[in-house]
């Protein structure tokens, strides 16, 4: 029948008809065609259902990639054993160390490729950022079938928001000056993406600081009236309504705004007040490595909300870096009774490394899950908050401070005469400094000190191998990490 | 699929039946005498003759053993050895069928002659139509460049597939036979390297279907001798005794039917077919193939006495360090040290059995390889009638294995059957089936690598006539038993049907369809039986070595008191992969000649054609395997370790794009889809014979290029001219010295289809928390970002050629190109804010340029009968990368691998060294920097690629082959050679491994060059081998910021490395006998024998020390070996 029609049309019409002929049938074809030129090509994922977009989600999740920052703080010294550390590993970490990255821009040629380090943190944030935006955008496009999709939809847009404040947030607090209310709005902060684009280069502009902390503030506000109140599968790795109250406690404390850090600490704490009782778990569990183990369990009821994945964390304590100092305040404060630092013998030198990171030495294990933010922290923020408000120690903070001394590994006495001194540390200073301590021995080596020693200004001198390198704390931008060498050549619209 | 199988083989025994009872008839009735001499009287009207008729060839020379049949009957008659046949009593008006092998029949009417002569006209007489894949053309009217072989010319019987084959064969074409095991693919460039990161291979068409190979495989996968590459070849499942031609398409006018996957040249195959109204005719063909073990003295390796003492040397130097090792590797020296320190033996007996080591040289070939007989059956069986014509073929091919653990069969069946249904439509159905059937060592136990790596003083067996065992993985390991107990078992099975129909609606309009279904089905198994010394590495769990073998498995977050355990206590491990494949081709197209007056040809074509791949790959790892019982004992943490652990040593690992498949999981599925539409046409005008216009259209859509139909959709374009020369009037004086002359230029816009597509690429990982399986999750983890504005790689050509016969002997073609490759894909660094370190951009440019020359000279007579015969061919190719192609800033160690690195200006493949500036006086290494100073070494880290200096190209420049052949009466004598010049390679690695730890292993032999290393002050002058390194020296290279690969590295990829990589191979001398005489005397068709001797010789660098240049050590790449074939062949 068709080649009849064909071919009378090629006699009666000749060529042109032929052609009409042609191009109807495959224009007729093409239309029915369409679905199997969309065959997907492999087992990949075109993100396009709801489960998809959560899996991206999960995958989006932050890692503890602020932890180098250990490095910077005043926990760490270097020691230079020739033989004994790997050499190229010393190069790649003593830009950290010697605080390089705070004066010049550096490309991630000079660091270690195992992720830690300012570049692989910088642009793993980004990847969250962009990525989060995506799934904000797939989601535009999503109709939802059903009441119940609906407010998946929700959760989902509430969750990307979160982790796009949080990188926003933890970016500019690495990459950009400590937030200060008279100049916020003219400090430099950090490239911004507003919106998603497929194209391959786009070129992002610096923002004030001012700017990031009002969109992370704009997209908590509105991922707190999306998240779940408790999500059903993993809550510690997921965004819920205790992870944006403890991150906006942080975010606020950062803002210096005491009224509204106090809030969301209130809001989450009325919700879990459950710090991690440190001293119970060292006195309860003797195996550095069942400690370790218990330590990191996600089931800790502290833990709101742990990291993704992270590098080898150990590695740098085979790198000439070594937590001596840390391990002398805990002792000299009375809070390293039980040896929290094993000595670890090698043929060479012994290496103090803190027991509960062991869990992250097994060769199985190499990379483990590190908290991001917990009810200790928040407990922390509502007690800074309420002595900066109130210029000096409050009854609430002298609770909360209280609570946490007795959690730690102090001695019986330690605690106590910290306890007793609590009501007599009338000045804003004399109470922060306690505070600061204590912050510092609950999470030492988990990456909190240096956002603490910005915001108060610390100073810190480190002895590097050819010279000593300080922050005196007298200028917030010596705590500015700079851009990476990658992102100032570029990006187009720096 | 199984349904189709179990149908085919019935199917086969119909047609033999069929074929059997219609020639039991004719061969048993020798004579053509009617039944009875009586009937004469009563037909007296009806006068018989008896006919005697000669036989010729278009040239008038005789052609003995022609068939002569009468029609509609099985008698006849054969023509003797002058052509000359007699038939007697025969009534005018028969019809005679006068056939003979490679000639085309013809029917003779009897009339009243009683002396004819008839002539017949060759057989498929290429050098007249090409054989597009879509179309066939006169070759007048074909402006591309193609290149048409027969196989019978270029066949290497102790091969086995065609694509090796093809090597020197065809100007323009360089291949490079990686690695000499059945299946794998060879390395094929037509006319140079058109993209960076893609596929650069030909695509092959078999008998106008494009032919895939069984699975899916990368590009950067293609030559890692690994497992899968045993299915890397398309050509594995086709017997080359099928294939009746070969087609190169080289330029853009030829190959632009095939629009986005043309860029890379396309191979047209052609399979035998039987002809029209030809009488029955079986072949049988035996090909032997006799392979010799290579040996140890073709490589530069210490011998035992000189092993030993360097042994020695590094032992009193390392002690600590080396003891430590021993545990996890011993060769024959730490072996005896380990029985001294164990008090087994006395320092007297260590002394004497290390005296006893020096002498013990084995030769590991010797050991490891055997001399083994190949042999290959094909018997095929044609026949054909007016309306239908009939070819079935069977072939039996049987690889004994060139090496302990080794063996490959192939068993293949093909039927053509053709009917002409009415005189307008003719329809054709095309079965083929392949079944293989391999085996070979594993992986990680190459027996080719073992025996030139190992130290000559270890031995296979001890002197008590047991297995000698040495540690490997903290086990006991001795290789002869390793080969028996880890190996790889490959199962493939291939089956084809395709339906060719053809109508001729009015006599210049031609409709054609054709449709192919092709199931491929594989299965690799990777075992590891309970006894191989990886299954008892698994096992090793000795107290003292406890926390050093990887294998072994702590639970996460157990207490730190407890011991690493065995998770395998019994049986071994099974690697099951099984490929899955389907391809579908439905294509329909219209032919339709405008008009064909003298002056003006004018015809048009335009088709659509559909195609679905679609191939799917299960991988699953099987714990506790007891290979002899194939059942499996319970492992449950083998599978917890393998699931739970970040950090498995690289052999336990499956990796692809960068993605470990076994993250948390012991099985996966890799899916793979390919489906495309696709719309093509062409014109093809003649002005009287001298003018011809190509032009071609085509447009791809497929699913892998994403949604963006901006980018889905490119039309490839063609454009070509071509000017019989020969015919204009004005040359008609020299028309018997040059002929068949034509001026050929063709220009045109080709693509590459990656299949990555604009759309971002995202894959299910396992989110695995080892410590907290609990918690464990999946995620999406999105490996590369979108690019919305992505598109096909494309390519500009521009060719053009010339092709000549002089005086009727010489056929000269010289082609030259162009070829500008743009939008060429590759990964370009992006500003980290954008989230990832590097995107696929469409941003690179490479230029191809060539020129190809051949040369096929007829036969020509020298004297009296002796003739002689030749062919030349060379391809000159040079590419050069014209973008700053930098991909992941790469560091003066990415740039100088072996194989090659793309920089502007240079080629893509272009190899890079340091250049090495004498040893010190110290007897070290040093290097020129590209500030003219002198240094120790470069950092790991260095970026500065000025301190690398080019070496030459990669891949060969120059490629081609010649043959000459000589004829005396019923002998024949062939030559061939084969060669690739202007390439360079890196000698194997001097410090292998590049560690410390994997330097000085006395398992393995070293390089002869360590005899020459500096021993004293002033050997600078005469070495350029550095000293032995103290563990002083090494301390300092730490000191200057220089580690394993910034001093081991360096002095493996120095310039004073690199070769010449030229060689010149006497790929076979043939010795061919045809038994004409005799096979009359049997009524057979023709006979022929003969002796094949293959890769004799090969010419190249003497400092590839034996080792042959083709061969990229590494995986399972065998280098080819010496053989000897008998091959006969018999036509009935």
């Amino acid at each position: 029948m068709l080649k009849r029609y064909k071919l009378k049309g090629l006699r009666t019409y000749g060529l042109s008809g032929a052609v009409l002929a042609i191009s109807t049938v495959l224009t007729l074809s093409n239309v029915s065609c369409s679905k199997f030129l969309e065959a997907p090509v492999d087992n990949r994922t075109l993100i396009v259902t709801l489960p998809d977009m959560e899996k991206t989600l999960n995958q989006l999740m932050p890692y503890s990639d602020h932890h180098f920052t250990d490095i910077m703080s005043d926990d760490y010294i270097f020691r230079d054993l020739a033989g004994h550390n790997v050499e190229d590993a010393v190069n790649q970490i003593l830009p950290i160390f010697e605080f390089d990255i705070c004066r010049q821009s550096l490309p991630a040629t000079r660091f270690l490729s195992s992720g830690f380090n300012p570049v692989s943190a910088f642009r793993r944030y980004y990847n969250c950022i962009i990525n989060s935006l995506l799934i904000i955008d797939k989601l535009k496009a999503y109709t939802a079938a059903s009441p119940e999709e609906e407010k998946r939809v929700k959760v989902i847009r509430g969750k990307a928001l979160a982790i796009r404040a949080y990188c926003n947030y933890m970016l500019v607090n690495l990459f950009a000056k400590q937030y200060n209310p008279a100049t916020a709005a003219s400090d430099k902060g950090i490239p911004f993406i507003e919106a998603y684009s497929g194209e391959p280069v786009v070129g992002y502009k610096q923002v004030p600081v001012q700017k990031v902390y009002d969109e992370v503030i704009k997209d908590l506000t509105e991922a707190l009236t999306l998240v779940e109140d408790q999500p059903l599968q993993n809550p510690q790795f997921n965004f819920s309504v205790d992870a944006v109250n403890a991150l906006l406690s942080r975010v606020y404390l950062n803002k210096k705004d005491w009224d509204n850090s106090i809030k969301y600490a209130n809001d989450l704490l009325r919700r879990r007040n459950t710090p991690l009782n440190v001293k119970n778990l060292r006195n309860t569990i003797v195996d550095y490595m069942q400690y370790s183990t218990a330590y990191f369990n996600p089931a800790n009821a502290s833990y709101i909300l742990m990291g993704n994945n992270t590098y080898q964390l150990l590695a740098y304590f085979w790198m000439g870096m070594y937590p001596y100092p840390a391990v002398q305040m805990l002792r000299d404060e009375g809070a390293d009774p039980q040896n929290n630092y094993v000595i670890i013998t090698s043929a060479l030198h012994n290496d103090y490394v803190p027991q509960k990171l062991m869990l992250f030495q097994s060769l199985a294990t190499r990379s483990g899950n590190l908290p991001l933010l917990t009810v200790d922290e928040v407990l922390f923020n509502r007690a800074e908050a309420e002595i900066e408000k109130a210029k000096g120690m409050t009854p609430q903070a002298q609770a909360d401070l209280t609570l946490l001394i007795n959690n730690q590994t102090f001695r019986n006495d330690s605690a106590a005469a910290r306890i007793a001194a609590l009501p007599k540390l009338t000045t804003r200073d004399a109470a922060i400094q306690m505070l600061l301590r204590i912050k510092r021995i609950r999470f030492s080596s988990e990456g909190m000190r240096w956002f603490d020693m910005r915001r108060h200004n610390i100073p810190v001198t480190h002895q590097g191998r050819s010279g000593t390198y300080k922050i005196d704390g007298t200028k917030p931008e010596d705590y500015v990490i700079q851009l990476p060498t990658e992102e100032i050549t570029r990006n187009p619209d720096l | 699929m199984k349904q189709s199988i179990t149908h085919f083989p019935s199917l086969c025994c119909v047609v033999i039946t069929q074929l059997l009872c219609s020639s039991t008839v004719m061969a048993s009735s020798p004579a053509p005498l009617p039944a009875s001499a009586a009937p004469r009287y009563y037909y007296s009207e009806k006068a018989v003759l008896d006919l005697q008729g000669v036989v010729k060839d278009e040239k008038g020379a005789p052609l003995p053993g022609a068939s002569i049949q009468i029609k509609g009957t099985n008698q006849g008659a054969i023509a003797d050895a002058n052509g000359v046949f007699v038939l007697k009593n025969v009534t005018p008006g028969t019809t005679l069928i006068i056939s003979m092998v490679g000639f085309k029949s013809r029917e003779y009417v009897v009339a009243s002659a009683t002396r004819i002569q008839i002539v017949l006209s060759p057989n498929n007489n290429i050098g007249e139509v090409v054989v597009t894949g879509y179309q066939t053309l006169r070759k007048i009217d074909y402006a591309g460049a193609a290149t048409t072989v027969r196989v019978k010319d270029i066949k290497v019987p102790s091969i086995g597939t065609l694509d090796k084959m093809l090597q020197g064969q065809v100007a323009g074409v360089a291949i490079q036979n990686t690695s000499s095991v059945f299946g794998t693919a060879p390395k094929i460039r037509v006319r140079g390297s058109a993209s960076i990161s893609g596929i650069n291979e030909p695509l092959w068409v078999l008998d106008g279907v494009p032919l895939e190979s069984p699975l899916n495989i990368a590009p950067s996968e293609l030559y890692a001798g690994n497992a899968r590459n045993l299915l890397a070849s398309a050509l594995s499942t086709v017997n080359p005794d099928d294939i009746e031609d070969i087609t190169v398409l080289k330029d853009a006018t030829a190959t632009a039917m095939y629009g986005t996957r043309a860029v890379n040249g396309v191979i047209v195959i052609t399979t035998k077919r039987a002809q029209k109204s030809a009488p029955l005719r079986v072949n049988y063909s035996f090909n032997g193939t006799y392979s010799l073990k290579p040996s140890i003295r073709d490589f530069d390796v210490l011998n035992s006495k000189d092993q030993v003492e360097l042994n020695q040397e590094l032992f009193t130097i390392y002690d600590a360090y080396l003891q430590n090792f021993t545990a996890n590797i011993s060769g024959p020296y730490s072996d005896l040290l380990n029985q001294y320190n164990r008090k087994e033996i006395t320092e007297a007996q260590l002394r004497e059995k290390i005296r006893d080591l020096k002498t013990v040289n084995t030769d590991w070939f010797d050991a490891l390889y055997k001399n083994s007989f190949t042999q290959q059956h094909s018997v095929s069986v044609s026949s054909g009638s007016d309306k239908t014509s009939t070819r079935l073929s069977l072939s039996y091919y049987d690889d004994p294995g060139k090496t302990l653990g080794e063996y490959a069969k192939r068993y293949t069946a093909n039927l053509v059957n053709g009917w002409q249904v009415t005189d307008k439509f003719f329809a054709e159905v095309m079965l083929k089936y392949a079944r293989r059937d391999q085996r070979q060592p594993g992986t990680q136990v190459n027996p080719f690598i073992y025996a030139r790596d190992a130290s000559r003083a270890a031995k296979p067996y001890d002197d008590d006539g047991k297995y000698k065992y040495y540690k490997k993985g903290y086990a006991d390991f001795n290789i002869i038993q390793e080969i028996d107990n880890n190996y790889i078992k490959l199962q493939n099975s291939d089956f084809s049907g395709q339906l060719n129909l053809t109508y001729n609606i009015t006599p210049k309009l031609k409709a054609s369809g054709l449709m192919n279904m092709r199931f491929a089905n594989s299965t690799i198994d990777e075992i590891q039986t309970e006894n191989s010394n990886y299954a008892e590495q698994f096992r090793a769990d000795e107290f003292r070595i406890r926390d050093f073998n990887e294998r072994l498995y702590k639970r996460p977050g157990s207490p730190s008191y407890e011991l690493p355990q065995t998770v395998l206590p019994e049986g071994g491990i099974l690697d099951k992969e099984t490929v899955e494949s389907r391809f579908y081709t439905l294509r329909g197209q219209l032919e339709w000649t405008v008009f064909d007056t003298k002056q003006h040809k004018l015809s048009l074509m335009g088709g659509m054609e559909v195609t679905q791949n679609k191939q799917t790959s299960s991988f699953s790892r099987n714990y506790g395997y007891r290979a002899d019982s194939k059942t499996f004992a319970s492992s449950p943490l083998a599978y917890e370790r393998l699931q739970v652990s970040n950090s498995l040593p690289a052999d336990e690992r499956r990796m692809y794009n960068g993605r470990n498949l076994l993250q948390g999981a012991a099985a996966y599925v890799n899916d793979f889809t390919r489906n495309a539409v696709s719309y093509y046409s062409s014109l093809s005008y003649n002005y009287s014979g001298k003018y011809v216009l190509d032009a071609s259209l085509r447009n791809d859509a497929t699913n892998v290029s994403g949604r963006a139909t901006r980018n889905r959709f490119l039309p490839t374009w063609a454009v070509g001219g071509a000017w019989n020369f020969t015919e204009e009037s004005f040359l008609e004086g020299i028309s018997n010295v040059v002929s068949n002359g034509k001026l050929r230029v063709s220009y045109g816009l080709r693509g590459n289809a990656g299949y990555r597509g604009p759309e971002l690429v995202a894959y299910y990982v396992n989110i695995v928390r080892p410590s907290f399986p609990a918690y464990n999750t999946t995620g999406v983890n999105i490996v590369e970002a979108e690019n919305s504005s992505l598109e096909f790689e494309k390519e500009y050509m521009f060719s053009t050629g010339i092709d000549f016969t002089l005086f009727d002997a010489m056929d000269f073609t010289v082609n030259y190109y162009n070829r500008k490759n743009f939008d060429l894909v590759g990964y370009k660094q992006v500003q980290t804010s954008s989230g990832y370190q590097t995107k696929l951009f469409n941003w690179a440019d490479m230029q191809n340029r060539g020129m190809e020359a051949s040369l096929n000279i007829r036969p020509i007579k020298v004297v009296g009968d002796f003739k002689w015969s030749g062919m030349v061919n060379v391809g000159y190719n040079k590419n050069t990368v014209l973008s700053d192609y930098q991909g992941n800033n790469p560091s003066v160690f990415d740039a100088t691998v072996s194989e090659g690195f793309a920089r502007k200006g240079m080629p893509v493949t272009g190899l890079y060294a340091f250049p090495f500036a004498g040893l010190n006086d110290q007897g070290l290494a040093t290097y020129r920097d590209s500030k003219g100073g002198t240094v120790l070494g470069f950092p790991n880290a260095s970026r500065d690629l000025s301190n690398i200096v080019y070496q030459g190209s990669r891949d060969p420049m120059y490629s081609g082959g010649f043959t000459s052949n000589f004829a005396y009466r019923n002998w024949l004598l062939g030559v061939s050679f084969v060669f690739n010049t202007g390439h360079v390679v890196r000698k194997a690695d001097y410090y292998r491994g590049g560690t410390l730890s994997s330097l000085y292993r006395d398992d393995l032999n070293q390089s002869g060059d360590f005899a020459y290393r500096w021993r004293a002050k002033g050997d600078e002058a005469f070495t350029n081998i550095p000293r032995l390194l103290l563990p002083d020296d090494v301390n300092d290279y730490i000191n200057l910021g220089f580690f394993d690969e910034s001093v081991f590295g360096l002095y493996n990829r120095a310039d004073i490395r690199t070769i010449n990589a030229s060689f010149l191979r006497l790929r076979n001398i043939i010795l061919q006998y045809n038994f004409s005489k005799f096979a009359r005397s049997l009524r057979m068709q023709g006979l022929t024998a003969s002796l094949e001797a293959s890769n004799l010789a090969v010419f190249a660098s003497e400092k590839f020390n034996g080792v042959d240049p083709e061969t990229i050590l590494s995986g399972m790449n065998m280098p080819p070996v010496k053989s000897f074939t008998f091959s006969l062949s018999a036509t009935f």
